[in-house]
């Protein structure tokens, strides 16, 4: 399974994505509003993998440090979900 | 001068509400109001510097808030929204200026109109 979050952090959808997230051990792909999860705050602590759409990225002036946000483009985002048995979203 | 508070409590980019918080803050100090403009919650998030539009098709609202402050336009941002949401004031446009909640009700108090967005 993988959850894609496209809502800015305080908001109800992004912290039912990460809860679903968290629970079923599945990997995040932040994409628009999403995007701002990496500069920390509720993914503090996340243990699975997180992705990010690097336009939605670029719009917003939001850059990661290290890897714990691995950025990616749209073609990309295309591959994980085609290739993910579930995708669950958009939060 | 007639004064207005504009608050924006929205991120940019998701939906219109920032983009149209922009737009009426610059319409507004054109009309030659006093304007405050108040970036509250997630709306914090139109104070951070950077940001390419690219291909996109959208404004740069992060230039469009700089052109805010060049015009006169008085923009402030919520210290604690900054703090909770990872942004220090070195990540935020020049010239926005950083405000506790208490401050940002005294503005709107003194605001003969405010919109919110």
């Amino acid at each position: 399974m993988m959850v894609v979050i496209k809502s800015s952090p305080e908001t109800q959808g992004a912290r039912q994505g990460l809860l679903l997230a968290r629970q079923g051990k599945a990997p995040v792909v932040l994409i628009q509003n999403g995007v701002y999860l990496a500069l920390g705050g509720p993914l503090a602590g996340f243990e699975g993998r997180v992705f990010a759409v690097v336009e939605d990225m670029k719009l917003r002036g939001v850059e990661v440090q290290g890897d714990a946000v691995k950025p990616i483009g749209y073609d990309e985002l295309v591959g994980l979900m085609a290739g993910d048995e579930k995708v669950v979203g958009l939060f | 001068m007639e004064k207005i508070a504009v608050v924006s409590m929205r991120p940019p980019y998701g939906d219109i509400n920032a983009a149209e918080a922009v737009r009426h803050a610059l319409g507004a100090t054109g009309e030659g109001l006093e304007v405050s403009m108040l970036l509250v919650e997630e709306g914090v998030l139109l104070a951070r510097k950077g940001g390419e539009e690219g291909e996109s098709g959208f404004t740069n609202l992060a230039d469009a808030v700089a052109d805010c402050v060049d015009l006169g336009v008085n923009v402030y941002a919520d210290r604690e929204s900054l703090l909770r949401l990872g942004l220090d004031e070195g990540q935020i446009i020049k010239g926005v200026r950083t405000v506790s909640y208490p401050e940002v009700a005294e503005i709107i108090t003194r605001a003969d109109r405010t919109m919110i967005f």
